[in-house]
């Protein structure tokens, strides 16, 4: 049985040019690119403008949040701790699967916002239809251990400077968050990052791809770090450190038959 | 270290009180033996029980009886075997290749054997109350061809020296009429059957690596499937 070719718009190596999303590489890319722009490409598929990088710029750099107490990078050290980075990065980004800080999430908060687009494109988008739809989007409210999170104001805050607060998506994100703050709901920076990467023209499924970017920005130096210390603590902690509540001892069944255990 | 230690600025880490211990609910090592699920594991479970019932129990939390002991054993011997063309074995083929270390490919073939057991368990999750009406495999289920309903029919075949197992399994797939042996064995949750399969899938998956040779590219047909590139329209940038 024959196997079928599969189509690939993502590169191609040749032997005098590379091709990368419909660029070439060494012809056009090398020397006019940056690293946000050719990871915008990746993502996008269109080299991005001066204007539009400074916008995942600031997307990157506001969630530089890579203290190793959070949960997504307590896994980094941990898995870090033999000594091999990547598997650092490779646990945290694994991990981040189906869980509140990947990629999952930052999709329902582009698809909430999107859906919520679809019906303003399609006519006036009234508030009882936002407030009705704030009650299907968990992902994109609550913050844990605080009470607003400081990545949402300090994205917003540049949003405005940059002068892209009027895009579409953001202007609508901004009205959202004004009717979920009536019931006591704060936004999470997913919501921010989903709007200013909407704008950007990409899909929420690119946009989805966001969140493995900023995982692994913030992984990398404390997988890195962690690589380096080898810490024994975090390759195991002593016993001490376990409280133990499960099943008090028992034998098995097949024990109890045999009765050859005290 | 932390003494004389301040914090740059307060965040929640320093303002809430955390636990200072972690919280173990399966394995107790502090009754001076080391207990899974209250079982002592060398006096206990390693005397009375094969692998396969160990794994059950620290997937389910319970031990199975007899018959479905045997049931997990044979389920479990069947899925171990990954065959290269599988995602997995061939991840692990790869790795192997590149001269990445038995750590990195076992990480690396355990991932997709986890992706593999994940899909399994949600293609086949309508299984148990197939199973429980009798009826004919559903067309999806059923094995595609001879070879793998011969295969299958030996398995069960296997499996009901000691264990019963209804009529309607014998015509299924390879992968299904593995996942069906675990329903029948008691394993009730998604959540379980996900984790018996990725841990009988990842232990066979790296069997391949083991014997291919590092910098051996040559030998692996790297156009297999073929790729062909095709730029995607270009966008005009805004």
């Amino acid at each position: 049985m024959s196997v079928p070719p599969i189509y690939t718009g993502v590169g191609h190596t040749g032997i005098h040019e590379l091709h990368f999303k419909g660029q070439r590489v060494f012809a056009d890319l090398l020397g006019a690119t940056t690293l946000a722009q050719i990871i915008g490409l990746g993502i996008g598929g269109r080299v991005l403008t001066s204007d539009e990088t400074v916008a995942l710029d600031d997307i990157v750099t506001a969630m530089s949040s890579a203290d190793p107490r959070l949960w997504p990078f307590k896994i980094t050290r941990l898995a870090a701790a033999g000594g091999a980075a990547s598997y650092g990065i490779a646990c945290t980004l694994v991990a981040s699967e189906g869980g509140i800080f990947g990629s999952n999430r930052l999709k329902q908060c582009a698809q909430f916002l999107t859906n919520l687009a679809e019906v303003q494109e399609s006519g006036r988008l009234t508030d009882a239809q936002i407030r009705d739809a704030l009650d299907t989007s968990a992902s994109s409210f609550g913050v844990l251990y605080r009470n607003k999170d400081e990545r949402f104001a300090a994205l917003v805050k540049q949003t405005i400077a940059r002068r892209r607060h009027t895009l579409p998506y953001f202007d609508l994100m901004q009205r959202v968050v004004a009717l979920g703050r009536e019931r006591q709901l704060e936004p999470h920076v997913f919501l921010g990052v989903a709007a200013v990467a909407l704008d950007l023209g990409w899909s929420p499924y690119e946009v989805a791809s966001v969140a493995l970017l900023l995982l692994f920005h913030d992984a990398l130096p404390n997988a890195v770090e962690g690589a380096a210390q080898r810490s024994a603590s975090l390759q195991c902690l002593p016993t001490t450190s376990v409280h133990y509540n499960g099943p008090t001892p028992r034998k098995s069944p097949r024990a109890q038959a045999s009765d050859d255990l005290p | 270290m932390s003494e004389g230690w301040k914090a740059p600025s307060p965040g929640a880490f320093e303002s809430t009180t955390w636990p200072d211990k972690l919280l173990a609910r399966a394995v107790d090592e502090q009754s001076g033996a080391v207990r899974l699920h209250g079982y002592d594991v060398v006096r206990d479970l390693a005397v009375h029980y094969r692998h396969s019932d160990v794994v059950y129990l620290a997937v389910t939390g319970r031990l199975p009886d007899e018959a479905q002991s045997w049931l997990v054993h044979v389920a479990s011997v069947s899925l171990s075997t990954v065959g290269i063309n599988e995602a997995p074995a061939h991840i692990g083929h790869l790795a192997r290749l590149c001269g990445a270390t038995i750590a990195s490919i076992f990480g690396a073939t355990a991932l997709a054997a986890a992706d593999a057991a994940q899909r399994f368990a949600s293609e086949y999750r309508d299984l148990q109350p197939w199973i429980a009406r009798g009826a004919p495999a559903p067309v999806p289920y059923a094995a595609a061809a001879e070879s793998e309903a011969t295969y299958v029919q030996s398995m069960v075949t296997t499996a009901r020296r000691h264990a019963t197992v209804p009529a309607n399994v014998e015509r299924l797939n390879r992968r299904a009429s593995e996942v069906a042996l675990l329903v029948c064995a008691g394993v009730e949750t998604a959540e379980h059957l996900e984790a018996l399969l990725a841990w009988a899938l990842s232990s066979g998956a790296i069997s391949e690596a083991l014997l291919t040779i590092p910098g051996e590219f040559n030998r692996y047909p790297a156009v297999l499937p073929e790729f062909r590139y095709v730029a995607p329209e270009a966008e005009p940038s805004k």
